[in-house]
């Protein structure tokens, strides 16, 4: 049985559905096109928004039918936002769509008149509708390839609420956040001036909760946790009074249960080095981070952290495979240690692997030791590389 | 966007000069009726052009829109109500991705493909045996062609009617679990955004990094994930693995995957893929 939450969110839910509302087929025309109808598949919040969006390009008022399905609310965007929340000063809002959209048409090529236009719109607004409105035009900058305007837009919508004291659904906001980021239209010190935000207007312990719930749902949408990120948490866990060691430990332990974190830059995993330390060496052996420069550093952590010992044969040849990744990445000293450790075991386990080549690719002649156990292993399974001639350590 | 019924509509512009749209491309003649090779500079900077260029391109991201829609009722195993086919019919925008597709109404029904909508607005399909049925009210299914059965005499009978699909269903490169391993990480893309954009024009969304695919397999919702970089978007580029998350992103154990997730997933990552910058980097 399919959830119709599904199906609510499609559009495509029965007529009577629970929270949604009906949606219609909108018949349009235009002079310009003869007998060729456009077709809009709307409810009834957001078809009026619809119907002067195609009005301003001269499309008469549409044909509506019968109600067909049933769909989620739209409260998303301006001037739907209006239509849901401040349904009084609707007409307001839907005056202002004319300029908006002579203001995403001009995004691209003229950013700065059309950042004016919505600025003129914003003066003849109420207070409580701005930061809706300036999403909705970082919406116009994201559609124009413009995340730079986008990012200033998504400011202005934090302005006002900071300005003018506005009531924030947060979950709104952050899902407004998320969306914005995810579009690449968010840079970093956006999220710093995200988190002072939230600091200013909520008592430590809920500041130090929403911004744990952003940096956690950001990654899992697939953006790695930013360089700041682990500073940023431990202030605001410090002012809510919490034990920060405990939280760090708590956070590293669900960021690495996101594939996004093994992407994170090296002052992250540097910043988080204690409670990283504090992870099962199981679950550090499964990260396999990314990041320029943080080969070496990461295999002296795992070294430290004991997670080296007893490691599975298969696990050297992955790590092979790992360091030979697009970053021209250096031969790994820790390796080279490592190696003659567990051979003797590997060996006796008859298991075989690329350790070779994980040791001492791109290592120098100098700092390459001869190889330990000539007669192991017999092959290196493809698609791990053979040591490069001049590496210092002749091919099995 | 061959959305305009083949007929020109002209309207009048500066200096005696008429305007039409033929497709994407503004077109123009002089007041004697000439068509111009070219569209004199005036007339293309004027308000009747400015006009048509935002019709035009409001007519395109609506043709995208509804294209995308239709791709998601198969990929989400949707159950469309027949009058909303046969209420959209009328806009090319609509028709063009939706006709000829092959449309279910039970699980187990017999497939046809979607022809046309009668005059008692009842969508119609051909049926195998060569009649032409109405659909009845409720439900249509547009099933995923991994699930359909006897997919080359589907095909056969599409070509032999000449129906073409603007939404790759029956020709859509479908992948078994099994065929072969799959790995398509460190693709190199000499900047990222030539990823990006190869992505964005095989439909794909990029979110935080990641083309996007979101499916539905056994009514569980599902997304396949293909990393792509979250860098500057004139930077290098390499590409991670294939995984899929469930509605709650969080990640899925490949093994527990249906047959429409597995194959949209590698489909997605081999689109991309094979759009690697090949040669020294």
């Amino acid at each position: 049985m399919r959830e119709h939450d599904d199906l609510l969110d499609a559009g495509l839910a029965p007529l009577g559905t629970p929270d949604g509302e009906p949606i219609a087929a909108r018949r349009y025309r235009h002079p310009h096109l003869g007998e060729r109808p456009v077709i809009r598949l709307a409810g009834q919040t957001t078809g009026e928004a619809e119907d002067r969006a195609l009005a301003f390009l001269g499309f008469g008022a549409p044909e509506v039918s019968a109600p067909l399905t049933t769909g989620r609310v739209h409260a998303l965007g301006y001037p739907a936002w209006t239509l849901a929340h401040d349904p009084a000063n609707a007409r307001q809002a839907l005056a202002a769509v004319t300029g908006m959209q002579r203001a995403a048409r001009i995004a691209r090529t003229r950013p700065g008149v059309a950042a004016e236009t919505y600025a003129e719109l914003a003066a003849e607004l109420p207070r409580a509708h701005l930061p809706s409105f300036w999403e909705e035009a970082g919406r116009a900058f994201i559609a124009a390839a413009g995340p730079g305007p986008a990012a200033v837009m998504f400011g202005l919508a934090r302005e006002a609420e900071t300005t003018y004291a506005l009531p924030v659904d947060e979950d709104a906001r952050r899902a407004v956040f998320l969306e914005f980021a995810f579009a690449g239209a968010l840079p970093v010190k956006a999220i710093a001036a995200y988190a002072a935000e939230l600091e200013t207007r909520y008592e430590p312990g809920r500041a130090y909760a929403e911004l744990r719930e952003l940096a956690v749902r950001r990654t899992l949408g697939g953006l790695p946790p930013w360089a700041e990120l682990p500073k940023q948490v431990r202030r605001l866990a410090k002012a809510a009074g919490l034990d920060v060691r405990a939280e760090d430990e708590r956070l590293v332990a669900t960021l690495l249960s996101v594939p996004s974190t093994r992407t994170a830059r090296l002052p992250f995993w540097k910043e988080y080095r204690d409670a990283l330390a504090a992870q099962p060496p199981e679950l550090l052996r499964e990260v396999f981070p990314t990041a320029e420069g943080v080969d070496e550093w990461w295999l002296g952590l795992l070294e430290e952290t004991g997670a080296l010992d007893g490691l599975p044969a298969a696990w050297l040849t992955r790590q092979a495979a790992h360091l030979k990744r697009g970053y021209g990445t250096r031969g790994s000293a820790v390796l080279l240690r490592t190696v003659p450790r567990v051979a003797a075991r590997l060996a006796a386990e008859g298991s075989p692997c690329g350790w070779k080549a994980a040791a001492t690719r791109g290592a120098s002649t100098s700092s390459t030791p001869t190889c330990w156990t000539p007669a192991w292993p017999p092959a290196c399974p493809s698609p791990i590389p053979r040591p490069t001639p001049g590496s210092g350590c002749s091919a099995g | 966007m061959a959305a305009m019924s083949g007929e020109l509509h002209w309207i009048p512009a500066e200096g005696g000069y008429q305007l039409a749209l033929d497709g994407a491309k503004l077109i123009c003649r002089n007041a004697a009726g000439k068509r111009l090779r070219s569209v004199p500079k005036a007339v293309k900077d004027g308000q009747a052009a400015e006009d048509l260029r935002a019709l035009r391109d409001h007519l395109a991201r609506h043709a995208a829109t509804c294209l995308a829609t239709v791709e998601s009722w198969m990929l989400g195993a949707l159950p469309v109500p027949a009058a909303v086919i046969a209420q959209v019919w009328p806009d090319p925008a609509w028709r063009e991705p939706l006709s000829g597709l092959v449309v279910t109404q039970h699980p187990e029904g017999a497939p046809g493909l979607l022809e046309d909508v009668d005059d008692q607005g009842r969508p119609t399909v051909a049926r195998r045996d060569g009649e032409s049925v109405p659909l009845a009210p409720g439900p249509v299914l547009i099933p995923h062609p991994v699930l359909l059965g006897d997919l080359g005499g589907l095909r056969a009978f599409a070509a032999g009617r000449g129906a073409g699909q603007r939404v790759p269903q029956l020709d859509r490169e479908v992948y078994h679990r099994g065929d072969g391993p799959i790995d398509y990480a460190g693709g190199r893309f000499a900047e990222l955004r030539h990823a990006t954009t190869r992505a964005a024009r095989f439909g794909f969304q990029v979110r935080g990094g990641f083309a996007v695919c979101r499916v539905a397999d056994g009514g569980r919702p599902l997304q396949a994930r293909y990393w792509l970089g979250a860098d500057a978007p004139d930077a290098e580029a390499y590409t991670g693995g294939l995984h899929w998350v469930d509605g709650h992103e969080r990640t899925v154990d490949a093994g527990s995957l249906g047959p429409v997730a597995w194959s949209e997933g590698v489909r997605m990552a081999e689109l991309i893929y094979a759009g690697r910058s090949t040669g020294v980097a």
